[in-house]
């Protein structure tokens, strides 16, 4: 009896921690176009999300783990409203879920870039997070310097990242702006300012992270 | 007792179409503006009737189009486009016609006249042929001018003299959106 009753409480208490991702709007949505095979454990996590619209025709594709997911009429229509709402525009780099938040990211390398940022960055309400100038950012085979740019602890400074951490940023850089980077004959410099908002319209659920990158 | 009048004529008199909750109406105004309501003196004789809505997305350049001169760009055609989306699966359609937007319902035809056809003929196929002023639809007589001039718009056909007749096969199919306020027709004109 004792046995069957904490397989109860074990069962109850897995089923409470389960989220409904039809609760989820960014999910639901996704889902409803996609299929519900989108979802997988507890989130979502696309790529490539891109859509078009041009009279009947209504149509959006998706990169899961590999996997081009295809949506249209209304789905993909439900899609187009949800992206333009919260971005602007209809293509984005990913999507990821997990239980009750989406973060979107608009363009590839944007929640790298946020990360990497942080020490410039000042944070506001809604869970808006953004950095306070343009940093410069300095790639070259030794490692990346980023700024002087005012910085969150009042002070303006630079800070030197090296080895793969510097790898990665440069390569997210080098592919923003469209030149060609790899190992140590890379050498690239760039001006990057980032916004990251959490208040996307749908009760705060869904942020919404963009980093412009110039030469 | 005069304020309370000067209130009632004021506001038949400025006939200003009033926010709708009809979704369909609600994005149309908010989208395209107020002026989508043209109100003859009264608030319930305002009608709403937009031709040639077509909406595209590409990246971030989002817009809709409607009968040739308004258009709507970035985030309200997305919205626009997602309405569309849900009530007809498309992005274009010939016609959006609404009533009154005190007791709103909209009527959505696909391709040119599919509203007053589909109303006309009903669902499924049918035959039907028509002079300038009258149809008969399988048989039967229905005197309505405008049924005539969609058939024969939909087949090409001018139809402005006296002798002109016109027969088509139409197969219709309808459905509703908006929690049945709106009607969307299709309708197939050989």
């Amino acid at each position: 009896m004792k046995l069957v009753v904490a397989l109860v409480l074990v069962a109850t208490t897995v089923r409470a921690d389960r989220v409904d991702p039809d609760h989820v709007p960014m999910a639901a949505t996704l889902r409803q176009a996609f299929g519900t095979q989108v979802w997988r454990g507890n989130g979502i996590e696309l790529h490539d999300v891109s859509c078009r619209a041009g009279g009947e025709s209504l149509a959006c594709a998706a990169n899961d783990h590999g996997r081009v997911l295809h949506a249209s009429g209304t789905g993909a229509g439900a899609v187009i409203q949800e992206l333009a709402s919260f971005t602007g525009g209809v293509d984005v780099a990913s999507i990821i879920c997990q239980s009750t938040r989406c973060g979107v990211e608009i363009s590839h390398g944007d929640w790298h870039l946020m990360t990497t940022l942080a020490r410039f960055e000042m944070d506001s309400l809604c869970e808006h997070t953004r950095t306070m100038a343009t940093v410069p950012i300095r790639c070259t085979a030794a490692g990346c310097t980023l700024g002087p740019a005012p910085t969150n602890d009042g002070s303006a400074g630079s800070v030197a990242i090296a080895g793969n951490e510097a790898d990665a940023i440069a390569r997210v850089l080098a592919r923003r702006l469209g030149r060609p980077c790899g190992g140590s004959a890379c050498t690239i410099d760039a001006r990057v300012e980032c916004d990251s908002s959490g208040c996307a319209g749908d009760g705060g659920l869904t942020s919404i992270t963009s980093c412009d990158v110039r030469p | 007792m005069k304020a309370l009048a000067l209130i009632v004529i004021s506001a038949v008199a400025s006939a200003d179409p009033a926010p709708s909750s009809h979704p369909l109406v609600a994005i149309l105004q908010w989208a395209f503006g107020d002026d989508v309501w043209t109100c003859g003196g009264s608030v319930d004789a305002c009608k709403l009737e937009l031709h040639h809505v077509r909406c595209t997305a590409l990246h971030h350049s989002l817009r809709c189009d409607a009968d040739g001169y308004t258009r709507v760009d970035g985030q309200k055609a997305g919205y626009l486009i997602g309405e569309l989306a849900a009530a007809t699966g498309v992005a274009e359609v010939a016609e959006i016609a609404c009533e009154s937007p005190a007791a709103t319902t909209c009527a959505i035809s696909i391709r040119a006249g599919d509203a007053t056809i589909a109303a006309d003929v009903g669902t499924g196929s049918h035959g039907v042929r028509c002079d300038r002023e009258a149809c008969v639809i399988d048989g039967n007589p229905i005197s309505d001018a405008l049924l005539a001039a969609a058939i024969a718009a939909r087949r090409g056909i001018a139809c402005e003299d006296a002798s002109c007749t016109v027969a088509a096969r139409v197969r219709c199919t309808t459905a509703t959106a908006d929690a049945g306020l709106t009607t969307v027709s299709r309708c197939d004109v050989r």
